[in-house]
């Protein structure tokens, strides 16, 4: 901001000092305080990378972990596989999803709320339930699916393994493909303005042309945003990889980061740095591209001329209606037979167990002294989070979209660039910075610490998703609250937040989620007396003197309990609040005729 | 952790500086004058615990020896009881059991037992960074060989076991396997002390619908192409199972020829879940399971599925015992030095490993302690002469040797 002389060159004369005002001081505090939080664990894995010194040695640079690292066996053909599974999932789940989160919101399809809570419930699933319940529907050997199918005439087995390319694919169908794509997109499909829909119509096309030319270009933003918050989390996802793929010799880049930390003591992390540090390739292009489909073009489609309404499925209502909870079923039911009625049987699946069924894991999850702290612990670290994250990063969204600071793309592209790490390398950095500045080393060992690290873990949904609405939202909505005489604290709490609220509430309750089942990036900084359900979880899922998957689905339950319950409170109140549809086209078609404007901000 | 506190403040103020100059502040802004140096800090002044001078372990002890030994316990036993707890890392060998078995310890010497668990291989890093910054907040460990020896002790993590130890009853090593205790910090050792002895006869789980365990006299037998993809493994190349590796390797009958074959020639199922491995054993998917299958497998046998990793002989290159998670080591600079050195010494008595027993369902290294409660699978048969891994002098060398030849022949075949 520097002012230069009127000849462009920075003369001897004096130059005059402009005040900063307060966007220079807000915009300078959040870069350095996200800035520091995010890079600094970054840059301390990274530079440490390159350090090949043993524990109390001399710091000796090289370049070694990284050879080491791409120069491992099949490392390129992991990075292929990885593709190969995350196209062969996005491109059949992706569109699945935009056209259930289109149906849910834009069609008067019946129980079309229930219908997306269901999706939320899904979502709130531990994957690791899901893949163990279609390994017992879809092995090739005992799978329930091909059994039976192997009583049909003429049919002396089934065909399926899910033990292959397709079955890993089809497990993150099942898993959290669809259901979260689901979750994050229907609140911005709710937030469209019918007169767009109705002006194709006019013009004779199709609901399905309407769709395809009208509904999904202007929910781009939203759209771009989901797909990409997907895309650099590629290499993170391993777990389905590693019980599915293995045994077949398929390996992923995931498990090759993963092999670096637990095939050798102490861990090569440097190593696990060098390939998970091809994510920041992946940043590199996400940045600018979402930047430019984001400002290429006007996606205002709440405005002060909004019009509500939603499209009617007529005759197609059974079926479409039929489809969704087909899909819900087979979304949910699995997952929640194997923790339920596992949790009942001595081992999991397993009918010729004696005895097949028991108490015994109830009794022994309740006995452990743990779990109630944990328990507690979950509650209060989820909690907070739910509360304080969907506020704290609509402000920052508010900053990314509604002001013209300058810095914004700099601050927009630091939280892409939390992504780079994968959890357990984020976690160890996350302990360094922790350890390593006075001003967070108090807070270590403290809940605190917990909470804190959880709040930021959902800063890019968060914002990137509350950005998505912020350009749906026409400015002069805001305009008419200030020239009324509104300051921005009462504009942005006044106007802002009720036409964010079902936002909001989808932003808390997926951080109420993601905080109540993490592990990796908490692990290194709690202990048991700030363990949490997900910790104690993993605890029984590790353990040596046998794993205890089916302890581990008790906790699991009281986890999903905890979030669903805190989801239908927080549903209850605020979808009362935001923009509403309840009434078809026809009936916005009535209303526009005769009475003006239809405006339904509540 | 200088450089990396030293890091993250020339980055927060680097690019501070950068911000306030790019946004249009004052270019010359005040400089903000560098943080303090961050004090060690002052450890609480506690009753430092005395060594113990070094006792002649064959000397019974006499009435008066006995007198100044019920005293100096006492005084440490009060000492501890004044720090008030203890604060221990509990893995591996030492399992879910150890919750409800440690109340015993608490409620009779009123030391309460702040314990965590999980991995050593997270805890690790984690007690390092802690300690370069300043803080400690261990007293005990019992976890595996690994990260000990390989990091903690380079890592001046932890500190000699050996000069904290004075129970008579710890001392007298006629109570202890092969009459000696067994340390496995070589040279030195005093570090590292193994706890858990379990007998293994091969290391090898089978179905018992398919298999008959006589047709396996040598692990040679294991290489006949009719066991060919049929084997299932926990991945050698990891950490957990890396005692079963050296154990092959360092066996003069077996060595690299008879691993690397195994490796390449076999077609092995490999997976990291042992759990996985094991069910897929049950279910007759597989005929031998080996490479750490014996916990899961035992679990579905005391269920009745058609399992057993128990062979009905030992096979002829002999069997080994490995203390595997079982290993027990105190930490330098400990936050309560009193209850440290009072638990170790619990710890190694009688009392102290008839409760690591309960609480791991191995059989404990000490010969004077009662089996119950012990997995019959994991108690030494008294005619064979085992294979005691992990107390060679080279140990560490033969075992990363043994991890080469296992990588590379999994790599050879794409694994």
């Amino acid at each position: 901001m520097a002012v230069r002389s009127r000849t462009g060159v920075m003369g001897t004369r004096r130059t005059p000092w402009v005040r900063p005002g307060t966007g220079t001081f807000i915009m300078a505090l959040l870069l350095i305080v996200f800035g520091f939080w995010i890079f600094a664990p970054i840059v301390v894995i990274l530079v440490n990378s390159f350090n090949i010194a043993g524990i109390n040695q001399p710091t000796e640079w090289s370049l070694e972990n990284w050879r080491i690292a791409f120069s491992e066996p099949g490392i390129f053909e992991a990075l292929r596989n990885t593709f190969v599974v995350y196209i062969g999932y996005k491109a059949i789940g992706f569109p699945i999803a935009i056209l259930i989160a289109w149906t849910l919101a834009r069609t008067n399809i019946h129980w079309s709320y229930g219908l997306e809570f269901m999706f939320w419930v899904s979502f709130m699933l531990p994957g690791i339930s899901t893949t163990i319940g279609w390994v017992f529907m879809l092995d090739p050997d005992i799978g329930l699916l091909n059994v039976a199918i192997g009583y049909l005439p003429f049919i002396e087995h089934g065909p399926f393994n899910i033990y292959s390319v397709p079955g890993i694919i089809w497990v993150h169908l099942m898993g959290n493909t669809i259901s979260s794509a689901v979750m994050l997109l229907t609140p911005a499909f709710r937030n469209m303005n019918l007169s767009l829909e109705e002006a194709s119509r006019v013009s004779g096309a199709s609901n399905l042309r309407t769709m395809m030319r009208v509904t999904i270009p202007v929910m781009i933003p939203a759209i771009t945003v989901v797909f990409m918050l997907n895309l650099v989390r590629i290499f993170q996802s391993f777990e389905t990889e590693l019980i599915l793929g293995t045994p077949i010799d398929f390996y992923v880049y995931s498990t090759k980061i993963f092999q670096f930390i637990r095939f050798f003591d102490p861990p090569l992390y440097g190593s696990a740095t060098a390939l998970a540090s091809v994510v920041l390739v992946i940043i590199a292009f996400i940045v600018p591209l979402q930047r430019w489909l984001t400002t290429r073009r006007n996606y205002a489609t709440i405005t002060g001329s909004f019009k509500p309404g939603l499209i009617e499925l007529g005759r197609w209502q059974p079926l479409v209606f039929g489809l969704v909870l087909f899909l819900i079923l087979l979304l949910t039911a699995i997952p929640v037979l194997v923790l339920v009625g596992g949790s009942f049987m001595t081992r999991v699946g397993w009918f010729s167990s004696t005895p097949t069924y028991t108490l015994s894991h109830w009794q022994e999850v309740f006995a452990n002294r743990f779990f109630l702290t944990a328990l507690r612990n979950t509650l209060i670290i989820s909690l907070s989070t739910a509360i304080v994250s969907p506020i704290l990063f609509s402000m920052v969204a508010y900053v990314l979209v509604r002001t013209r600071w300058q810095w914004r793309s700099v601050l927009d592209a630091i939280f892409w660039m939390s992504t780079a790490m994968p959890g357990i390398l984020s976690g160890l950095g996350l302990l360094w910075l922790f350890l390593g500045t006075p001003i967070l080393t108090p807070l270590y060992g403290t809940l605190y610490a917990l909470i804190l690290v959880v709040i930021m873990q959902g800063k890019l949904t968060s914002t990137q998703l509350i950005k998505g609405v912020f350009l749906q939202m026409g400015a002069d909505l805001e305009e008419a609250a200030r020239v009324a005489g509104a300051g921005w604290w009462r504009a942005y709490f006044r106007i802002w937040i009720p036409l964010l609220m079902p936002t909001l509430i989808l932003i808390g309750t997926f951080n109420f989620v993601i905080a109540a089942g993490t592990t990796s990036s908490i692990i290194l900084i709690a202990d048991r007396g700030t363990s949490t359900l997900s910790l104690l979880a993993l605890d029984m899922m590790t353990s040596t003197v046998g794993q205890d998957l089916e302890g581990a689905g008790i906790v699991s339950l009281f986890m999903v309990a905890q979030t669903a319950g805190i989801a239908l409170i927080a549903r209850k109140f605020g979808l009362q609040l935001g923009v509403s549809h309840t009434r078809t086209a026809r009936e916005a078609d009535r209303s526009t005729a005769s009475t003006a404007p239809a405006g339904a901000i509540h | 952790m200088k450089w990396t506190r030293l890091s993250m403040i020339l980055i927060a103020g680097i690019a501070g500086a950068l911000l306030l100059v790019a946004c249009g502040a004052d270019p010359t802004p005040t400089p903000t004058p560098p943080p303090p140096p961050t004090a060690t800090p002052t450890p609480v002044p506690v009753a430092q615990p005395t060594e113990a001078p070094a006792p002649d372990p064959t000397a019974t002890p006499t009435p008066d020896a006995m007198a100044v030994f019920e005293a100096e316990k006492a005084e440490l036993l009060a000492a501890a009881q004044e720090e008030g707890e203890l604060q221990a890392f509990f893995c591996c060998a030492l399992g879910d059991g150890t919750a409800d078995h440690i109340r015993d310890f608490e409620d009779k010497y009123r030391i309460k037992v702040v314990f965590s668990g999980g991995s050593s291989r997270e805890q690790a890093p984690k007690v390092i960074a802690e300690r370069e910054a300043g803080q400690y907040t261990l007293d005990v460990w019992s976890g595996g060989l690994n990260p000990a020896i390989p990091t903690l002790i380079p890592g001046g993590v932890i500190r000699p076991l050996k000069p904290l130890l004075f129970f008579p009853e710890v001392l007298d090593e006629s109570g202890w396997y092969d009459n000696r205790l067994h340390w496995f910090d070589q040279p030195d050792n005093e570090y590292v002390i193994g706890w858990n002895g379990s007998g293994t006869t091969a290391g090898i789980a089978y179905n018992t619908d398919l298999v008959d365990p006589n047709e396996i006299q040598s692990f040679w037998d294991l290489l006949d192409p009719k066991w060919k993809g049929k084997i299932i493994i926990r991945d050698p190349r990891e950490v957990g199972s890396s005692g079963t590796t050296a154990f092959y390797y360092m066996n003069e009958q077996l060595g690299e020829e008879w691993l690397t074959r195994m490796m390449t020639e076999m077609d092995l199922t490999l997976t990291s879940n042992a759990r996985q491995a094991a069910e897929q054993l049950a279910l007759g998917k597989f005929h031998l399971c080996m490479w750490a299958c014996g916990r899961e497998v035992q679990a579905l046998e005391r269920e009745g599925q058609p399992v057993n990793d128990v062979m009905p002989h030992i096979l002829a290159e002999g069997a080994s015992i490995s203390p595997g998670g079982g290993a027990f080591y105190v930490l330098d600079r400990p936050p309560n030095p009193n209850a440290q050195k009072f638990f170790a010494n619990w710890f190694l008595s009688r009392e102290g490993q008839i409760f690591a027993q309960k609480a791991s369902e191995s059989q404990s290294l000490r010969t004077d302690i009662p089996t119950d409660g012990v997995n019959p699978a994991s108690i030494r048969n008294p005619d064979v002469d085992y294979f005691i891994l992990g107390s060679q002098t080279d140990y560490q060398e033969q075992l990363e040797s043994a991890l080469t030849v296992v990588r590379d022949a999994l790599a050879s075949v794409g694994k």
